[in-house]
C-alpha cells in the first residue's frame, strides 16, 4: 500500500516537472517568443480553443513545427533509452550495462552509413530508407550477438556482454573502413553516428510511438521477475521463474526500444546508463516505481539536454551527445566515488 | 512415504562424468544429509534433484511425477532451494526479499496480501530476523544473509528444502543458528529437507539419514549411525579417523586422528 502511494506521488511531481519542462523548453531558443503568445498558440493548437489570431504564422511554425515536434521527439527517445536501460541493468545484473551494450548502435551506424554511402539516391521507402537501414542494422547485429553467447540453449550474463563487445570492434572496424573510403560523406556519417534531434518532425515521433508505447507496456509488466532476477538467476529459477526465455524476451525488447531509437536519431549515449542509476538512487532498488520513473526521468533528461544543445550557441547546433556525455560523466563519477566509499 | 525418488542418474559436464548411475530413495518429513569429499559431485546431485540439468539421465521424482514434467512455477510452491552464499548484497531490504519467496503462488500482476504479510511476518520473527526487516541487505553480515534466504525459502512454503552447504562461510554460532531453525522448521512442518554439508559433525547432529558420495557414485547410504564409521569415512577421505560420541545428542561425532 505503501508502495503504491510512493510510486504514485513520484509519478505526479516527475509529469509535473516534465510538463513545466516542455513549456520553458518551447520558450527557449534563438527566437524569441512572448509568454503570452506562446500560451495563446498552444491553447489554440492542442486544446482547440477558439482564439483570434493575434500571433504571427511565423511564431506559430516556430511553436508548432519546430520545437514541439523535437520536444516530443526527445522526449519520446529519452524515454525509450533509459527504459530500456533499467530493463538492461536488471537482466545482465551489471552496473556498467546500457541499451547498447549488445552492439545494436554500432549494428545500426553500421546501417546508417551504409545507407548514406550507397543508397543516397534510393528513395524507396521515402525518407524512411536511412531509419529502415539503421533498425535492421541493429537487429542483424543483436541476432548474431544472441547466437554467440548461446550455449546448450543458455547464455551467460558476462559471455552475452562480451560477445556485445566483439560485435562493437567488428562492426566498428568495418563502419571505420567505410568512413575511411566515404569522402563527401564522411561529415553526414560522423554527424548521424553523433546523433541530433534536429530536422525531425511529426511523423518521426508517430513512427516511435508504438514502439515507445509496446516496449513500455511490457517492460512495466515484468517488474516482478526483474525484481527476482536480482537475487541471481539461480535462485529466480527456484523461484519459477523460466530464466532462459525471460531474459532473451526482456533483453529483445529492451534492445528493440533502443534500436528503433537509435535508427531515427542516431546514437546518444549516457542517458540509457546515467538515468536508472539516478533513479535507483533515489527510489530504491524496486522495478515496480524504478521502470516507471526511470521513463519519465528520462524524459526530462534528454528534453533539456536537447534544449541546450540547441540554444547554448545561438543559432548553432551542438551535438546532443556532447550533453549528455557532459552531464552523465560527472554524474557517473560521482556514483564511482560514493560507490568505493560505501564500500561497494 | 517417498518424497523423492532417484533413478539411475548421470550426468556429465564437460565430457567428464560427476554423476554415475545414482539410486536411492529419500522419505518424506526426513531431514536427509548429503556428504562427501570434494568433487565427488554433492553440489551437482543436489542440483540435479531440483531440475537445473535438463540434459542429465536417469529420473527423479517428486511425489511419483518426474521433475521434468513440473512446470516452473508449480515445481517452485513444491520445493525451495537455500544457496551456499546466502542473498547477495542487494539494496532491497530483508522484508522485500523475503517477501519474493512468495512469488510461485502470486497471480502474475498480484501482490503479496495481508495473509502473505502475515506469514512473512511470522517467519521473520521465528528466524529472529525481524528487527533487520527494514534493512537493506548490503548492510548484513554473512550470517544474517544467510537467515534472509532461508527465511524467504520458508516463506515459499515448500515440502522440500533444499539447501546446499549452508554453514560453508558462517561462524558456529551462525552455524548452529542456521541449522537449529531448520531442524525446528522441518518437524513442526513435518517437511523433507536435503542438504548438502560439508560439516560432517553438523551432518550427524542435524539429519536423520545421509548419503556418502564418493567419486560421482554412492559409497554408503542409511542412518547416521550406519554412516558415521570409522571405515566408511576413511575410505573415502583418505585420512584416520576416530569416532566418539556427542554428550548430550547421542549422535556419533568424528576427530581426526592425528
Amino acid at each position: 500500500m505503501l508502495k503504491q502511494k510512493k510510486l504514485i506521488s513520484w509519478i505526479l511531481i516527475l509529469i509535473a516537472i516534465l510538463v513545466i519542462s516542455v513549456f520553458l523548453s518551447i520558450l527557449i531558443g534563438s527566437v524569441n517568443l512572448p509568454v503570452g503568445t506562446t500560451i495563446r498558440i498552444l491553447l489554440h493548437n492542442l486544446l482547440g480553443f477558439d482564439l483570434p489570431q493575434t500571433w504571427t504564422t511565423g511564431q506559430e511554425a516556430i511553436v508548432m513545427n519546430l520545437r514541439l515536434p523535437r520536444i516530443f521527439l526527445s522526449i519520446v527517445v529519452g524515454a525509450m533509452l533509459s527504459i530500456s536501460g533499467v530493463a538492461f541493468q536488471g537482466v545482465l545484473r551489471n552496473p556498467l550495462a546500457d541499451p547498447y551494450i549488445l552492439g545494436v548502435s554500432s549494428g545500426a551506424a553500421l546501417g546508417a552509413a551504409f545507407t548514406i554511402l550507397f543508397l543516397r539516391n534510393s528513395q524507396f521507402v521515402g525518407p524512411f530508407t536511412l531509419p529502415l537501414f539503421a533498425f535492421f542494422g541493429g537487429l542483424i547485429s543483436l541476432v548474431l550477438v544472441m547466437l554467440l553467447a548461446s550455449f546448450k540453449n543458455r547464455r551467460n550474463n558476462e559471455t552475452l556482454i562480451l560477445a556485445g563487445v566483439i560485435a562493437q570492434s567488428f562492426t566498428g572496424a568495418i563502419l571505420s573502413f567505410l568512413i575511411a573510403i566515404s569522402g563527401d560523406q564522411l561529415k553526414s556519417i560522423v554527424f548521424w553516428m553523433m546523433g541530433s534531434l534536429a530536422n525531425n518532425d511529426w511523423l518521426d515521433v508517430w513512427v516511435l510511438i508504438p514502439y515507445f508505447l509496446l516496449g513500455m507496456i511490457y517492460l512495466v509488466t515484468q517488474y516482478k521477475d526483474l525484481n527476482v532476477l536480482a537475487l541471481g538467476e539461480q535462485a529466480a529459477k527456484h523461484l519459477g521463474i523460466d530464466v532462459e526465455k525471460k531474459k532473451i524476451y526482456i533483453l529483445l525488447v529492451a534492445s528493440m526500444l533502443a534500436t528503433s531509437a537509435v535508427s531515427i536519431v542516431g546514437i546518444i549515449g549516457f542517458v540509457g546508463l546515467v538515468t536508472p542509476h539516478l533513479i535507483r538512487l533515489l527510489t530504491g532498488p524496486d522495478h515496480r516505481i524504478l521502470i516507471p520513473i526511470s521513463t519519465i526521468a528520462g524524459a526530462i533528461f534528454l528534453l533539456w539536454a536537447d534544449t541546450l544543445a540547441r540554444s547554448v550557441i545561438p543559432s548553432r547546433e551542438i551535438p546532443i551527445g556532447v550533453i549528455t556525455a557532459f552531464v552523465g560523466a560527472p554524474f557517473f563519477a560521482y556514483l564511482l566515488r560514493r560507490g568505493l566509499r560505501r564500500g561497494n | 512415504m517417498v518424497a523423492i525418488e532417484v533413478r539411475q542418474l548421470s550426468y556429465s559436464y564437460l565430457d567428464k562424468e560427476v554423476l554415475s548411475k545414482v539410486s536411492f530413495t529419500i522419505n518424506r518429513a526426513e531431514s536427509f544429509g548429503i556428504i562427501g569429499p570434494n568433487g565427488s559431485g554433492k553440489t551437482t546431485l543436489l542440483r540435479a534433484i531440483t531440475g537445473m540439468f535438463p540434459d542429465m539421465q536417469g529420473e527423479v521424482l517428486l511425489n511419483g511425477k518426474a521433475i521434468a514434467k513440473y512446470r516452473k512455477k508449480e515445481l517452485a510452491k513444491f520445493a525451495a532451494f537455500v544457496e551456499q552464499e546466502g542473498t547477495p548484497p542487494l539494496a532491497f531490504t530483508v522484508e522485500e526479499i523475503v517477501s519474493m519467496g512468495r512469488y510461485p503462488w502470486l497471480k502474475p500482476f498480484a501482490e503479496p496480501s495481508l495473509e502473505d504479510y502475515r506469514l512473512i511476518k511470522e517467519t521473520l520473527i521465528n528466524l529472529d530476523i525481524w528487527h533487520l526487516r527494514e534493512k537493506p541487505v548490503y548492510a548484513l553480515s554473512g550470517g544474517e544473509r544467510q537467515m534472509v534466504s532461508l527465511a524467504r525459502a520458508i516463506v515459499q512454503e515448500p515440502e522440500v528444502l533444499f539447501l546446499d552447504e549452508p554453514t560453508t562461510y558462517l561462524d558456529i554460532g551462525h552455524q548452529s543458528m542456521v541449522m537449529k531453525h531448520v531442524r525446528k522448521w522441518q518437524k513442526e512442518k513435518k517437511a523433507t529437507v536435503i542438504m548438502v554439508l560439508h560439516d560432517l559433525n553438523l551432518a550427524a547432529q542435524y539429519c536423520d539419514r545421509l548419503l556418502l558420495l564418493n567419486k560421482s557414485s554412492i559409497q554408503t547410504i542409511g542412518t547416521v549411525q550406519e554412516v558415521m564409521k570409522e571405515h566408511n569415512l576413511e575410505m573415502v577421505y583418505k585420512t584416520k579417523t576416530v569416532m566418539i560420541e556427542h554428550p548430550i545428542s547421542k549422535t556419533p561425532q568424528i576427530l581426526l586422528a592425528n
